[in-house]
């Protein structure tokens, strides 16, 4: 071998070492920064906690995209640089491995393996090669015999092209990031709340963009079952798709079994309960009107240019029984106060009621009274509504991953050179052997044939 | 009835354990086939209390596989545990390890059974966890976890022998070069079954929580374990001290798994039911 191309060599595997030391290197820092989003709260949980950080700290954590770290730009860097990585890697590895397959190349001995080494003092080399040969290819498929000055190399090996199938799990890593990529830019992930006899046309993205869902669904019922012990045990919304104001689609969706229409998946998420109170509003004398209300509700007075802000729905306020409590927005002027279910009762409990607690006055905001008719549950079931046309993308990337790993580590492949030369102490036999697992075992009857030879048993 | 069952096991398993120290100690074969066979008795019985775990809850009117809250969960890691073992007792070359094994099935029994903070009661299953996807993704992951637990306990023998002054410890304990053979396999079988558990994870979350990959905390600690592992696979490619950084990595890669198993369960998401 020239010098020359001995140097292109050295430069060559130090490239590939080089590239997979970034590799590995890539894999762990991903792995050590991902700790950081499971610590850190994301998304919506960060809006509370980024409340309780330092002016200075929120600053810095924002910048950085801490608070939506798989998503911030370094990460998704990080990620690319892997994927590039990988790619180069992958290529250059693959097309040497191909060449020596496809030309036959008889591969050098790996120079990390230490092999096993015995010199025997005299012997037959002729003799002996005879019957390494035989014993090679009783166990390799593919055997070869290479002479040159003062020395002789065997090689056998088995199953090589298995040494591909590691290049499936590598295109199935990426066909899954670009399944991914492609999911979340032409899909979208939407999300509702509706209560029962209720109906959507759009859905909130977490960025809470709106999205037409360009037909619409109708809520026809929403049920929760629990078990004896109280434990929930199904929510169950019953959905109807409109198109045109016409029923296309009935389905129920209950959680792990999502409904399908036009590309949009729906999935049952959870639900809420925002309890409704019914609130009747008298003016002598116009009458009395009734609302159905629920905490964060506004609405407006009949004629009037007041608007009634609903701040609270309370099934129970301070053992007083059901209460709303409302804030009247009139003109300039802002009035907040309680309306209690069972305010007769209290009255006549509590002498002064009134005078001694103003807020529980229902005639606070004259010359309305205000009265609350009752409160009860309203359930709402919260639907996800997604649409991914990455997801064909990203199965079929799990399906190679698998496919790939179980061949790379499963399908039987086994190499072994034997190199016999003369040294000062007589003639050495050097073995390498490598396997899959391991190379323990594959250089044995070698082992054997030699030491025997050695000890004169042959 | 079958937490009483189980409950026994721990100590047969402890008993195992005792045997094979033993067989350690003294080097008498006869103690190593007693603790094979006490080994089986406990496997057996294990075996027996998870079915009949599975059959009650069935009498119940509950019925679901016995993987849905911490208790099942611990018992049935360490019936993944005990799998592995039992295949390492019956190779010849890894003889011995099983003294190191064996205890950690032993600690995962004893944990489940007895600790004050667990509930062993047989529990419905809430919405989330009824789907076929369940015991798939339950089992390929818990074995994928022993494969892991495995290996490290290889890497940590491995480690001990590494060091300039083995000690007495280390004798009758297979050789640096059978012990990274049998770390690197274990990881292989680890790194599949996993690898698959990640993505039975992934087609059932499709189907419960309209994502496949949401970034959960047991989520991306799954990731995070998976990326560990790939590292400690390439690792072998590189450097000359391959063993080494294969026991290194697979140790790192040990406490990954505990974080994705038990710590998420103290960090807010939507994996978190298993604490209960």
């Amino acid at each position: 071998m020239s010098t020359s191309k001995k140097g292109k060599n050295n430069s060559r595997i130090w490239s590939m070492l080089l590239s997979l030391r970034l590799n590995i290197t890539l894999l762990i820092v991903i792995a050590l920064v991902s700790i950081l989003g499971t610590v850190i709260p994301q998304g919506d949980a960060a809006k509370e906690f980024g409340m309780h950080l330092k002016p200075w700290a929120f600053k810095l954590f924002n910048t950085l995209g801490l608070f939506d770290t798989y998503h911030s730009t370094w990460f998704i860097a990080l990620g690319a640089m892997l994927c590039l990585n990988l790619i180069v890697c992958s290529i250059k590895d693959f097309r040497s491995s191909w060449r020596i397959l496809k030309k036959r190349i008889l591969p050098a001995i790996p120079r990390n393996k230490k092999g096993y080494s015995l010199t025997i003092p005299r012997a037959n080399t002729e003799q002996l090669g005879t019957k390494i040969e035989n014993i090679l290819r009783e166990r390799y498929k593919r055997v070869e015999k290479r002479d040159s000055e003062g020395s002789v190399l065997f090689y056998g090996e088995k199953g090589s092209y298995a040494k591909l199938f590691v290049y499936l799990v590598h295109v199935a890593v990426l066909v899954i990031v670009l399944g991914a990529a492609f999911g979340t830019m032409f899909g979208f992930e939407g999300y509702v709340e509706v209560a029962k006899g209720q109906y959507f046309t759009k859905v909130y993205t977490k960025d809470n963009q709106e999205k037409d869902l360009g037909f619409s669904v109708h809520c026809d019922d929403f049920q929760i079952k629990y078990y004896d012990n109280g434990m929930p045990k199904e929510y169950r919304s019953d959905l109807s798709f409109l198109v045109n104001n016409k029923v296309v689609k009935k389905a129920s969706i209950i959680v792990n079994h999502p409904a399908k229409f036009m590309g949009i998946r729906f999935y049952q998420s959870n639900y809420r309960d925002y309890p409704e109170a019914s609130i009747r509003i008298k003016k002598n004398p116009d009458g009395t009107k009734t609302v159905k209300v629920r905490a964060g509700s506004v609405f407006k007075l009949p004629n009037d240019e007041t608007f009634i802000h609903v701040l609270r729905v309370d099934k129970n306020l301070m053992g007083m029984g059901p209460a709303v409590e409302i804030g009247v927005h009139s003109h300039d002027s802002w009035i907040q106060f309680f309306v209690l279910e069972h305010i007769e009762k209290l009255k006549e409990r509590i002498p002064q009621l009134f005078e001694r607690f103003p807020s529980l006055n229902p005639s606070s905001f004259k010359p309305y009274t205000f009265y609350l008719d009752g409160i009860r549950d309203k359930y709402y079931t919260g639907i996800m509504a997604n649409k991914d046309p990455g997801i064909p993308v990203v199965g079929l990337g799990g399906v190679i991953i698998i496919a790939g790993l179980l061949l790379t580590f499963t399908y039987p492949q086994k190499r072994i050179w034997i190199k016999i030369a003369r040294d000062s102490e007589g003639i050495n036999f050097t073995v390498v052997a490598t396997g899959k697992t391991g190379d323990t075992n594959a250089d044995r009857p070698i082992k054997e044939l030699l030491e025997n030879y050695k000890g004169g048993r042959v | 009835m079958n937490t009483i069952i189980l409950s026994w096991v721990t100590f047969i398993y402890l008993a195992a354990f005792f045997f094979s120290i033993l067989k350690m100690v003294t080097g008498k074969e006869g103690l190593g086939k007693i603790t094979y066979f006490v080994t089986i008795i406990g496997f057996t019985g294990h075996t027996a209390g998870l079915i009949l775990r599975w059959v009650e809850s069935y009498m119940l009117g509950i019925g679901h596989a016995p993987m849905s809250n911490l208790y099942e969960s611990l018992v049935f890691f360490a019936w993944t545990i005990v799998v592995f073992s039992l295949v390492i007792e019956r190779k010849e070359e890894a003889k011995g390890l099983n003294t190191f094994v064996l205890p950690v099935a032993f600690l995962f029994m004893a944990y489940a059974s007895f600790s004050p903070d667990i509930d062993t009661k047989i529990q419905p299953l809430i919405p989330a966890l009824k789907s076929n996807w369940l015991v798939g993704h339950v089992i390929t992951c818990f074995l994928g976890y022993a494969a892991f637990v495995v290996a490290s306990i290889f890497s940590f023998i491995y480690l001990l022998k590494d060091r300039k002054k083995a000690g007495s410890i280390s004798k009758g304990l297979p050789d640096k070069k059978v012990l990274e053979r049998y770390i690197y396999q274990s990881v292989v079988v680890g790194y599949i079954l996993f690898s698959l558990g990640i993505i039975t994870g992934s087609v059932w979350a499709y189907y419960a929580w309209g994502t496949y990959w949401g970034w959960d905390p047991k989520e991306t600690w799954a990731l995070i374990t998976w990326l560990i592992f790939t590292a400690a696979l390439h690792s072998r490619l590189i450097g000359k001290n391959r063993g080494r950084h294969l026991a290194i990595l697979t140790l790192i890669g040990l406490i990954s798994v505990f974080f994705t198993y038990l710590g998420v369960n103290y960090l807010p998401g939507l994996h978190s039911y298993l604490g209960s």
